[in-house]
Formats: C-alpha cells, structure tokens, sequence
C-alpha cells in the first residue's frame, strides 16, 4: 500500500508540473477528470493525487505569471504585476525563487498553526456562514476604493460581474471557470505583449539576497490573510495578497512576490482543511476530494498533510529547475510568437475542454481584461466576476 | 496618448456588446431536455434536462439524494435542502456525474410539481 501511496504522489506531482506550466490548464480540470475516474481507483489514493498534484500546481504557476504576458515597457508603471516587473530588469529567474520561498515556508507555516486553524474554523462556522455576503462585498469595494480610478475600477468590477453571472448560466458549457479566468487574467497581457512588440532583457541566473526580516514580514501578513479568505467562497489569493500588503504596510516588490508565493499554497492547502472541518470546498480540489471520499475523516486530513509536504518539498527543485532553464532561454525565444502561440493553445482547450460557445466568454473575458490592463488598475477587481454571482446567491 | 484612448474606448463598447451578445446567448441556449435513458448515454460533465418523479429521498448533512424516475431512474444530488416530497414530479437541469461508476446528475435547478 506504501508503494502505490507513494505511486499516487508522484503521478500527483507530475499532474501538477503539468497543469502547473501549461498555461489555460487549471488543475480543476484534471480533478475533475479524476473525478469522473473516481469508480476506477481507490478513493483515498485518487485524493492523495489531487491533494499532491494541487500543492504542486501552486508552487510552479508563477512560472507561466512570471514569464508570459510581459508588459513592453521597463515595468515600473505601478499596474504591471511585481513578476513582469522583475523579469523586465532581468531577473524573472530570482523572481520565481521569491515564490517558492513564500510557498515553501508558508506551507510549514500553515501547518504549524494547522489545529489552532481547524478549532477557529470550527468554532466559528456560524458567524462565518451569516458573515459571506458582507465580508466579500466589504472586500471588493475596500478594493475599489484604495485605487485612484474609482470608477473605472467599479465598471471593470460590475462587467465581470455580469460576465461570471452570463458565463455560469450558459447552459451547454462545460468547466465555466475554465474560459471565465482565461478569458480575465490570461488572455489580455497575451494580447497586449503581442500588440506591444514586447522584448525580454537577457535572464541573470542569480537569487535576490533578502534579510531575514524581508521573508519574516510577508510571510505572516500571507498566514493572516490567508487565514481569513480561505473561509470566504468568491475570495482568492489575489484578494489576500493585498489584504496581506494593507496589513504589512509598504511592500516592496520581493516581499509581495513571497506574500503572493506564500498565499497561494495557504489557501490551498486551507481548503482541504476547511472541507473537513466546516463541509464547505473553497477549491476545485478540495470539492473533488470531498465528493470522492464522501465522509471526509481526520485521518486523511492528516495524511493529506504528509502528502503536502512531501508535494511541496520535491516540487521547491523541480520548480527551481524549471524555472532556470525558461529564464535561460526566453531570451532567444521570439517572445511575440511564443505569446501567439500559447493564445492559440490557450483557444484549442478551452474549445475541446469547454465546448464552441465558450469563444464568446472569451471574446467578453478578452476585452474587460483589456480595459483592467490600459487603465493600469488593479486586475483583482476582475474577481467580481465570482463576487457578484455569489452575492446574488446569498439575496 | 489619443491612440491609447481610441483602444481603450473601443474595448469598453466591444466588452458592453459582447456581454449583450452573450445574454441572448443564455437566453436561447438551454440544456437539451433528455430522457434519463439518453442520460445514461451522455458524457460526463454535460448539462441534462430530465423530468419525472420523485420515487425516493434522502437527507445527508450536506447534500440530499433523490432517486428520479421516468420510465428509467437516476440518481439525483442536490447540495441544496430541497422542498419536494416524495411522488412529486419534479423538473431538475443539472450536471452528469460519476460516482461509484454510476452516473448522477448533480442538480443546478430543481422545480417540484406538487404531489
């Protein structure tokens, strides 16, 4: 039993490297395929898969963030997110390391503070279930309001609103996320990099030295944070991270990369937790896994912990390995071509994945992403495009 | 700096009309309503239209499961409490699913009929 055990995390591991790089396949989509494969296998190693393949996932998607979708200037404009920015100066390598710090050190963290987190969710459940719509309205428009082009963050926020409600209602579409945050965040800094000529400077292979309080600050700001929106359905790292910067006061470009590093991993591994404790699935994963096992035990919490860290720690070097040789040779890569071809990919899944219809999301997804990326506002408030039809469960 | 304004005016209008482009399309495209038969023979992940009666029901601690019947059954899971009782005829547009290498339909709407 050890032996497939140890089978079913590697398979994980391989799963999440692949749903991890490839940009438009979300590991929902390979849950939800293993799902479906539920009545072939074990249950428990099934879940020990997609436990281990979601870890993985969240310590190698920076790679794809960082190194796709470039914007085409120096990337000091305050719009352009801290990877580009990093791997506009040469440094998109150091900039995944600042990623896998936060994910590595935030999943011990987590787990650190794992039964302290299951008592408080636990305890807590009912304020928390009365508290959904107003905490994540509360969210959005403290979002809305920090930012300098209020109303165009509103607009930008209520079209994707209607977009989530439209998307999630057109019936003969399948895997409806799978378009609707394509469409959002992947497919306007494709555009945009192929509409700019963007170039990329050549890679400097070297780590960015931190002090130990630069790792320190982000990565309990990243706890706290994730903490508190990994309760929330409709609240995602994105949310967290700038909660997490608020609560940290300045953040500068390394130790947002930690806290967004950090945030990532916390939540997903929270919502397995969450599963168990209060029933709710704040993730693909954690839906799936609570779908096949049906009674959802402490004992695979526990295991399911194991298989984190085990995930968690081989997937710091095969990261880190990928990571160098993409910063190696994005250079010598023609980086408009690249773009195109990862929007054509990107078009072929979601139409075999999600079915003709789902072109017209993206056509949608496309053009608001293109409004959050030219006003230069935060592209969080795209996440109103989960927000609004969840507020429209809960009236 | 015109240029730039020019493309961000024309994204908002396209973003306003393919958005009411994509209404009409929830309006006009629905489920295809199936006999639970055909269901069988769906993929998984597909939306399903099925009408029939309720032949039994019950209640876990975070979903329910109805046993719906035309002139074949089908197992139904509603995440939801729902209101129905047995030998109502109910119309449900929902999800095939697999479970214990059964197909399912995990409920998106569910509308009872009375008794």
């Amino acid at each position: 039993m050890a032996i497939e055990y140890f089978l079913a995390i590697l398979l994980g591991i391989a799963a999440g490297i692949f749903t991890g790089i490839t940009p438009g396949i979300h590991i929902n989509l390979i849950a939800s395929i293993a799902l479906a494969l539920s009545f072939h296998f074990d249950p428990l190693l099934l879940c020990i898969f997609i436990v281990a393949m979601s870890i993985t996932h969240t310590f190698l998607d920076f790679i794809p963030s960082v190194f796709l979708g470039a914007p085409e200037d120096d990337g000091n404009a305050l719009s352009v997110l801290p990877g580009h920015r990093l791997l506009m100066k040469g440094y998109g390598y150091g900039a995944v390391k600042l990623t896998l710090i936060g994910s590595m050190y935030g999943l011990l963290l987590a787990i650190a503070i794992l039964p302290l987190y299951m008592l408080a969710v636990k305890s807590a459940f009912g304020i928390i279930k009365a508290s959904v719509p107003f905490v994540i309205l509360a969210i959005s428009l403290f979002l809305i309001l920090k930012e300098d082009k209020k109303l165009v963050a509103a607009s930008v926020f209520l079209l994707s609103g209607i977009l989530g409600i439209l998307t999630f209602n057109l019936k003969p579409l399948s895997q409806p996320l799978l378009p609707l945050f394509t469409s959002l965040f992947g497919l306007p800094l494709l555009f945009l990099s192929i509409k700019n000529k963007t170039k990329i400077k050549k890679q400097k292979i070297a780590e960015i030295k931190l002090k130990r309080k630069a790792k320190v600050r982000p990565l309990l700001a990243g706890l706290l944070a994730s903490s508190l929106v990994s309760l929330y359905p409709a609240v995602g790292s994105g949310q967290a991270a700038i909660i997490g910067s608020e609560i940290l006061g300045s953040l500068n470009t390394n130790e947002f990369l930690i806290l967004v590093g950090s945030i990532n991993t916390i939540v997903m591994l929270f919502s397995f937790v969450t599963a168990y404790a209060i029933g709710k699935a704040r993730s693909g994963s954690a839906a799936a896994v609570a779908e096949i096992l049906k009674e959802f035990s402490l004992d695979a919490v526990i295991l399911f912990v194991i298989v984190a860290v085990a995930a968690g720690l081989l997937s710091f070097f095969i990261c880190k390995a990928i990571a160098k040789i993409i910063a190696k040779k994005i250079y010598s890569i023609n980086y408009a071509k690249l773009c195109l071809a990862v929007i054509l990919f990107v078009l072929a899944v979601n139409i075999f994945v999600s079915g003709i219809w789902s072109v017209f999301v993206l056509a949608s997804g496309l053009f608001i992403g293109l409004i959050a990326n030219i006003s230069g506002i935060r592209k969080i408030h795209m996440m109103g495009s989960l927000v609004v039809p969840t507020l429209l469960f809960y009236i | 700096m015109k240029k730039k304004l020019n493309f961000y005016k024309l994204t908002f209008i396209l973003s306003i009309l393919s958005l009411i482009f994509l209404f009409f399309l929830t309006k006009c495209l629905d489920a295809r309503e199936s006999s639970v038969k055909e269901v069988y023979r769906k993929s998984v992940g597909e939306w399903v239209k099925i009408s029939g009666d309720i032949k039994s029901i019950k209640d876990y601690k975070t979903f329910t499961l109805l046993e719906v019947c035309d002139e074949d059954c089908i197992v139904v899971v509603s995440k939801e409490k729902i209101n129905c009782e047995m030998g109502s005829a109910v119309e449900i547009v929902g999800k095939i699913i697999v479970y214990k290498g059964k197909k399912e339909i995990e409920t998106k709407e569910l509308r009872c009929y009375g008794n």
